[in-house]
């Protein structure tokens, strides 16, 4: 939904597909549903739908100007300066399974990716497959998307036409690095 | 004519037969809150040299209460930039926690 901010007159509704599901287990999230909506530039970028792709919507009007290909189970979106960040997990839609398994102290592994786009032409500058990911975790400064996995932040230039890596940060337990 | 007038509202004065547009400014100093944690770095803190505490509702709207606080709540997400506000909303009923979001 989209309100006028100063006096709060609606300006338009989008309904949604399949959401999360009313059965979830109790207090488990997911976190990744505040991640899927971002408005800057005059543009807003949602999913709408739990598995579906990334929508560019018009900000005036709600009406769909592009639906970004291959972006399918997205859970993280962030956007900056015409370039739009995905973070692709295959596995969203398997949370029974995985929750299961946590349950049982096994850690059954997201296949991941992480795609730049852009978005005027709607082109996939680069994908980057990347390990397991501790969500939601992926950020953007300085030209560089960060990601943490479970055993290490990596980071990759956001700047670059290929998906180079950039500095390794941790090889090993990263949950406490110092701020250099 | 520019004290009443949002950041970013428009104004039409009638001279004569002419109409002229003004366009009140935006503050530099106003920030926007663009991604769910307010950018795409993820430090949820604002850039914003005139909020303040709040003295009064400048409006509501529905829902007034939330499905859950157990399960998902009605309010996905809300982000505000351009002078809108957008956000992922459940208005299913609140009934009970079983019935499909819509």
């Amino acid at each position: 939904m989209a309100r006028d901010a100063f006096n709060g007159v609606t300006l338009w509704k989008r309904p949604l597909g399949e959401w999360v599901d009313q059965y979830r287990r109790f207090r488990a999230g997911p976190a990744s549903l505040p991640f899927r909506l971002v408005a800057a530039d005059g543009k807003v970028f949602v999913t709408l739908d739990f598995t579906g792709p990334v929508h560019v919507l018009d900000a005036a009007n709600g009406e769909t100007l592009r639906v970004i290909e291959g972006s399918e189970k997205a859970k993280q979106l962030l956007y900056q300066k015409g370039i739009l960040t995905i973070l692709i997990d295959e596995d969203v839609d398997r949370h029974d399974e995985i929750d299961a398994a946590r349950r049982r102290g096994e850690f059954l592994p997201h296949r991941c990716r992480i795609m730049k786009v852009h978005v005027e032409s709607g082109e996939t500058i680069w994908k980057k497959e990347v390990d397991e990911l501790v969500f939601p975790c992926m950020a953007l400064k300085n030209g560089r998307v960060f990601a943490q996995t479970p055993s290490r932040v990596c980071s990759l230039s956001i700047t670059s036409r290929a998906a180079r890596d950039g500095a390794r940060i941790s090889k090993r337990s990263s949950r406490f690095l110092p701020a250099s | 004519m520019m004290r009443v007038l949002v950041p970013q509202g428009v104004a039409y004065i009638r001279d004569g037969t002419a109409w002229e547009k003004v366009v009140k400014p935006r503050p530099e100093t106003m920030d926007e809150w663009t991604h769910y944690l307010h950018a795409p770095d993820n430090n949820p803190v604002a850039n914003d040299g005139l909020v303040g505490p709040p003295d009064s509702i400048q409006w509501m709207a529905t829902p007034k209460f939330s499905r859950a606080h157990e399960q998902q709540a009605s309010f996905s997400v809300a982000v505000t930039s351009g002078g809108r506000i957008f956000y992922i909303l459940d208005d299913a009923p609140r009934v009970d926690i079983r019935i499909p979001a819509e």
